[in-house]
């Protein structure tokens, strides 16, 4: 299935884009999760996951559907 | 009131929305980049009694976002300079500044003589700590931080709603405006959002941002609001506060002769460390045995801890009242300092 998944703050650098495209086998955020986690440098990162601009809780396992749109949201700390 | 006459004609706020925001208490935490931007729009607007706190000074890498500032200002503290400025624009606010750094002890009586806070702090340890302390004292707090162009801003804990531990359950520290770098516009821009937040609770008007997150993008001009629901097994206790918030600060003592007749001294040096002490009423024991030997230890006992350099005795005595050893205390001196100390009073 095809999702969005949209990035902010330093996970922008890590992906090296705002948002892209990915056609995925998983069928839920925790697997979602383990293959970011696994494939790329972002556990120094603290981050939250919202699935179409709603925020999970934190051991929340959701199932992914065609189209989602999951964002990675670090708190930041500048002001 | 002519001052306000522009704002006084708007249907949402006439003579009535004026008088809240004369009424109004708003405590700032933070007088860097998103401080200096709201400021002095919440002053220039009438808003009655602003409280600023800050322990940070002036520095020539601030000015380029912190605009109430001048080089002039440097070195001095930021809300003195803050409130110079703010009592010249609007003679009629009533600024109270602190020149000291939010902590678990100071925050709880301070929150309590606002109605508002604001964070506009830019650690992340901070805002935990604004967090608890806002939801033990039932305030709101208007949220706002930015990493490089990006901004985010929330308000928390307005009318018991979602907080920014509800948000952010287990947040660590991430880059600062110092160590990410940011522009000048970009901060304001985000220093303004909170302002506009604070002004509709104070007015009563418009959505308030209770449980959304909104995150802008400065460079691309992009918003997303975010849901998020309160946590409802959070609970923040008088208690679950003080543990993570006032950890007392260790502080080492200087030795005093009283102290070898009010109790026992201990020795937390490796065995081989030199000079060794010989002395009645000490004890060694290396700080690495110091869980496991305790039990050798009175729990009603003072004891004097020192080491080679007295960081270690520091850990020792953190340790030790853990334990339930109350009367520890750490010594400033080493233990070359101590013995001579003893040697010039003739104890040993």
């Amino acid at each position: 299935m095809k999702i969005t998944l949209k990035y902010f703050g330093q996970l922008v650098d890590v992906f090296g884009n705002h948002e892209e495209q990915r056609t995925i086998k998983f069928a839920t955020t925790t697997e979602l999760l383990k293959h970011l986690k696994e494939n790329n440098a972002i556990s120094h990162i603290p981050f939250q996951l919202a699935i179409n601009q709603k925020l999970l809780d934190n051991e929340d396992s959701v199932e992914l559907n065609e189209g989602d749109v999951v964002a990675l949201l670090p708190p930041f700390a500048g002001g | 009131m002519n001052r306000y006459q522009r704002q006084i004609i708007l249907p949402q706020l006439e003579e009535n929305g004026q008088q809240k925001l004369a009424d109004a208490r708003v405590l700032v935490i933070g007088a860097g980049g998103l401080g200096c931007a709201l400021l002095p729009y919440l002053n220039a607007s009438g808003v009655g009694t602003i409280g600023i706190i800050d322990g940070d000074t002036i520095e020539e890498s601030n000015l380029h976002r912190q605009i109430l500032y001048s080089p002039e200002t440097i070195g001095l503290y930021k809300v003195d300079v803050a409130k110079n400025f703010l009592q010249n624009q609007n003679p009629d606010s009533k600024i109270k500044v602190y020149p000291e750094y939010l902590d678990g002890k100071n925050a709880i009586s301070l929150f309590e003589e606002y109605d508002l806070i604001v964070d506009a702090t830019d650690r992340i340890g901070v805002r935990y700590l604004i967090n608890d302390a806002a939801v033990l004292t039932e305030k709101p707090v208007i949220y706002g931080s930015i990493h490089r162009f990006e901004g985010q801003i929330s308000v928390f804990n307005y009318k018991n709603g979602p907080t920014y531990r509800c948000l952010f359950p287990k947040a660590t520290e991430t880059p600062s405006c110092a160590e990410a770098g940011v522009l000048g516009t970009s901060v304001g821009f985000i220093g303004m959002l909170q302002a506009q937040e604070v002004m509709k609770m104070i007015l009563g008007i418009g959505n308030v941002l209770s449980g959304k997150l909104l995150m802008y993008n400065t460079l691309t001009a992009t918003q997303h609001e975010f849901e998020f629901r309160k946590n409802e097994n959070l609970k923040i206790t008088e208690d679950f506060y003080k543990k993570a918030h006032c950890k007392p600060d260790l502080k080492a003592l200087s030795f005093k002769s009283e102290m070898l007749e009010k109790g026992v001294f201990i020795d937390v040096r490796e065995l081989e460390e030199q000079p060794r002490i010989q002395k009645s009423n000490l004890l060694t024991i290396p700080v690495s045995l110091l869980k496991e030997k305790n039990e050798i230890l009175d729990k009603h006992e003072s004891y004097y801890v020192f080491c080679q350099s007295g960081k270690r005795a520091l850990s020792a005595v953190k340790l030790l009242n853990e334990l339930g050893f109350k009367n520890a205390k750490a010594l400033k001196e080493g233990a070359i300092q101590l013995k001579k100390k003893l040697w010039e009073k003739e104890i040993i």
